[in-house]
């Protein structure tokens, strides 16, 4: 990691130029959750983390759009819970260098599932999540030199974010805000 | 007459003396009510019926139970789509900006 990161912010070689993450880019990431709800905290766990695969996809100049989607399955006691959070964030992130600072907000449709003895209740909550980060070019790939070709990846990019997702507490049911934090490894196409 | 009267007197006062006559049926009720008292323990000899009631639980089986906790009702979810308004704002602007790109797309004005 450290190399990685050393490297991002060393920039192109002298005479190089730099590598090119403009197009589409898939994000593997690996998410942390601290959820809301008390419930699940009694039963399950205050929180869990969950693999997450993402899709960035720029739109016009620095405005992207981040669809993402993660599952995880808990079990305790006899019960199981699975969660599969959906988000589709518009996303500003203007580029500097090799680094990509970049804000967020969107919708996020969150699925559950719980099943306990014989009994199932499924769900799913329509709420919103704002999210910032930073994408950092690790520059591991190169762009080739004329008069050779371009190949399918332009970028391998470490990204990081924190993130909100917003539902309003009260009312009956999962209470399913929450906190999350990913680390993912994007690669640019 | 003298000797008479003194007969008479001395007799009187010796056939009306009812302390004495009272004195003796005391004792004797006294007596039927402790035979009464003993014919009554006898009947606690057959108390040994309980002993039979010991053996109930015995035969009894413990049937232990699993007990499943559920998140869901401890929360009181009944599961189904809720819209929270907090999320409804963004998920209505994601739309206009995707049907705004479609049209871009088309190329309508």
């Amino acid at each position: 990691m450290i190399a990685l990161l050393s490297s991002a912010f060393a920039g192109p070689l002298p005479g190089e130029a730099p590598s090119d993450p403009s197009g589409v880019r898939v994000v593997l990431r690996g998410l942390v959750e601290s959820w809301d709800d008390p419930a699940l905290s009694a039963v399950y766990s205050s929180g869990t983390w969950l693999g997450g695969l993402g899709v960035v996809v720029p739109v016009w100049g620095p405005v992207l759009v981040d669809v993402e989607a993660s599952f995880r399955r808990l079990e305790s006691g006899g019960s199981t819970f699975e969660i599969a959070p959906l988000s589709a964030l518009v996303e500003f992130g203007p580029r500097k260098g090799t680094v990509e600072p970049y804000a967020g907000l969107g919708p996020t449709w969150t699925a559950f599932t719980e099943s306990a003895g014989d009994s199932s209740v499924q769900g799913a909550r329509l709420a919103a999540e704002l999210r910032g980060g930073l994408r950092v070019d690790t520059g591991l790939v190169r762009p080739p030199m004329p008069p050779a070709g371009d190949g399918p990846v332009r970028a391998l990019e470490i990204e990081l974010y924190l993130a909100r997702r917003v539902s309003l507490p009260g009312g009956e049911g999962f209470a399913l805000g929450a906190w999350r934090g990913s680390l993912g490894v994007a690669v640019a196409f | 007459v003298l000797l008479c009267v003194t007969f008479a007197l001395a007799a009187t006062s010796a056939g009306t003396d009812p302390t004495g006559d009272t004195g003796v049926p005391a004792s004797d009720t006294g007596s039927t009510l402790t035979g009464t008292v003993s014919t009554g323990d006898t009947g606690g000899t057959t108390e040994t019926v309980g002993t039979t009631d010991t053996g109930v639980p015995e035969e009894e089986e413990v049937v232990e139970e699993e007990v499943v906790v559920s998140a869901a009702a401890l929360a009181g979810e009944v599961g189904g789509v809720r819209c929270d308004s907090v999320g409804v704002a963004p998920f209505a602007g994601w739309l206009v900006l995707l049907l705004a790109a479609v049209r871009r797309a088309r190329g309508v004005s």
